[in-house]
């Protein structure tokens, strides 16, 4: 049995302009110990796909059309607020793509990984020991120090560690990092994806990886589903995908990314009158 | 001065320091200062683009800021067109501040949410062109929104109606509303998603053609910066480690930096 499984799922927005509709019936499953990344751009709904998965889209205007959300066999999509509360950051956790805007600037990095430890296991009595132990996973040095500093006194790769601490902390079955990188360098992004590797791999963790960026995915994911405009076009293995991409649209993705040794050539944009309606 | 050959130096950059006082200042015997920008050199002639690489921190949008007077410079010289700059009185400056414009790398948090585009665009016009009639500035504004391809019917609308990619566009737009020679972008790509990035840089290179413009591309992503430009600067704590011609740079680093920001570029 896979450890999530997604049927049908179809997601719309209610405004005073009508109903947009952002996931248009998508099917993909995930098994444990996998990892897969969904690529697309802005606006095809790869972020409220994953956000869906714990349900964390305020229902209104959020409104989940129809589907099913099966993670360990159990519907998601029917759970009560105390069930879905024993999933967020237990079960599944997430990373998001601005580390700065994430944190809650009041509190130190220190109390916020806290918080979840407590809130998933009320007996634990080393608190302050596991959020340290959490630190140092994640590569922070000296983290006694670094625990009680606050997020602005971070930098962006520091606060992108310190987030993925977070989500580390209740060891979660399944990670969700949406744009984990696109806010940082790329120096520090290859760090940061060396780490979620190493800690994937140590952990025997899944992973689902939210990117527009196909250049990161080979290094991280085996399997990889493209979207585009709320629906998937196309899905394989990601270094068959990068090689020989079926969809025309996953191929001007894929042409777009800017490569050395290509000085004085043009990048070649996506032409979406050519795609058309998909 | 106008009507120089090509190969004439528009902005010179003299051993620039800029550096900020560290905390426990005011009443302390000994300031401390850190030094964001730490004898810089280089030279930008007309027509060029010369991208200048670094990771956060190592001064490179310090460096560009500090051009157009938006950081203090502590110490050496920047020249524009022969002429030094860096210490001349703000009246003095300001044709500079016309012939100089710069493109910011967010493009949500640089356009003011409380106007509309036309007044976005044609606020440098204010300035720089005072005589400007509201007709006048209405006709350049729909000519520049076409420029940087989009519709001058929409001139009336708000920053938030756009998305990243047609908000980048609008500051384009408002840098090149005064005619500017020299324009410095501050990672102007970053902020956007791969497919809307090569728009943008493709942008970036007709207009040079076009407008015959100078650029100074800052970014992080060394692939970014070796399409457009002809020479690379890279920076690290402060201080310029390698220059040269951009092929030359990314297809065979010396410095132990620059190898390791190629090799940050991922590879499939």
């Amino acid at each position: 049995m896979s450890l999530l499984e997604v049927k049908d799922l179809r997601i719309s927005f209610h405004s005073r302009r009508g109903v947009t509709e952002a996931v248009k019936g998508i099917d993909f499953s995930l098994d444990s110990d996998e990892s897969v990344a969904i690529v697309g751009e802005s606006g095809s709904g790869k972020t409220v796909s994953a956000m869906s998965l714990t349900r964390l889209l305020p229902p209104p205007p959020a409104c989940m059309v129809s589907g099913k959300i099966l993670y360990k066999g159990l519907d998601v999509t029917k759970m009560g607020e105390a069930d879905l509360r024993k999933i967020r950051g237990r079960e599944i956790a997430y990373i998001f793509q601005e580390p700065s805007t994430s944190l809650n600037p009041v509190f130190t990095i220190g109390f916020q990984i806290s918080e979840a430890i407590r809130l998933h296991f009320p007996e634990e009595k080393n608190v302050r020991e596991r959020v340290v132990e959490s630190l140092r996973d994640v590569g922070i040095r000296n983290p006694e120090e670094r625990a009680k500093s606050y997020p602005h006194e971070l930098s962006g790769g520091m606060q992108q560690r310190a987030m993925i601490a977070m989500a580390l902390a209740c060891a979660p079955r399944l990670l969700v990092a949406d744009e984990p990188t696109t806010a940082l360098d790329v120096t520090i992004q290859k760090q940061i994806i060396e780490l979620l590797n190493e800690v994937r791999k140590k952990r025997g963790m899944s992973l689902l990886l939210i990117t527009h960026n196909f250049g990161i995915i080979s290094e991280l994911c085996k399997r990889v589903i493209v979207m585009f405009s709320g629906k998937i076009v196309e899905e394989g293995p990601a270094l068959e995908v990068l090689k020989n991409p079926k969809h025309p649209y996953t191929k001007a993705l894929i042409d777009c990314i800017p490569r050395l040794g290509n000085r004085g050539k043009k990048l070649t944009p996506i032409d979406y009158e050519k795609l058309g309606e998909i | 001065m106008k009507n120089l050959e090509k190969s004439e130096e528009l902005l010179s950059v003299k051993d620039l320091r800029v550096s900020y006082p560290l905390s426990g200042g005011l009443f302390a015997s000994k300031r401390k200062f850190f030094n964001a920008v730490d004898g810089v050199s280089f030279s930008v002639k007309r027509g060029e683009i010369v991208g200048l690489v670094g990771e956060s921190g190592s001064g490179k949008t310090t460096t560009g800021r500090a051009i157009i007077k938006l950081a203090p410079v502590s110490g050496g010289s920047i020249f524009y067109e022969g002429r030094e700059i860096s210490s001349m009185p703000e009246g003095d400056f300001m044709p500079y501040r016309k012939k100089i414009q710069m493109i910011f790398q967010d493009p949500y948090n640089s356009l003011n949410p409380r106007m509309s585009i036309l007044q976005i665009i044609s606020e440098p016009l204010d300035i720089h062109f005072p005589k400007m009639t509201r007709m006048q500035k209405r006709d350049r504004t729909a000519e520049l929104l076409e420029t940087v391809g989009l519709e001058p019917k929409h001139m009336l609308r708000y920053p938030h109606e756009f998305s990243g990619g047609q908000r980048q566009r609008i500051g384009i737009a408002r840098a090149l509303a005064v005619d500017p020679e020299f324009i410095i972008c501050d990672e102007p790509v970053s902020a956007l998603d791969v497919s809307v990035q090569a728009q943008i840089i493709n942008l970036l290179e007709d207009l040079r053609i076009k407008l015959g413009l100078t650029f100074l591309f800052i970014a992080h992503d060394i692939a970014v910066v070796e399409y457009l430009s002809d020479r690379i600067l890279v920076m690290t704590k402060g201080k310029i480690v390698e220059q040269g011609d951009a092929a030359q740079v990314c297809s065979n680093p010396r410095d132990a930096y620059t190898k390791k920001l190629i090799a940050a570029v991922p590879k499939f």
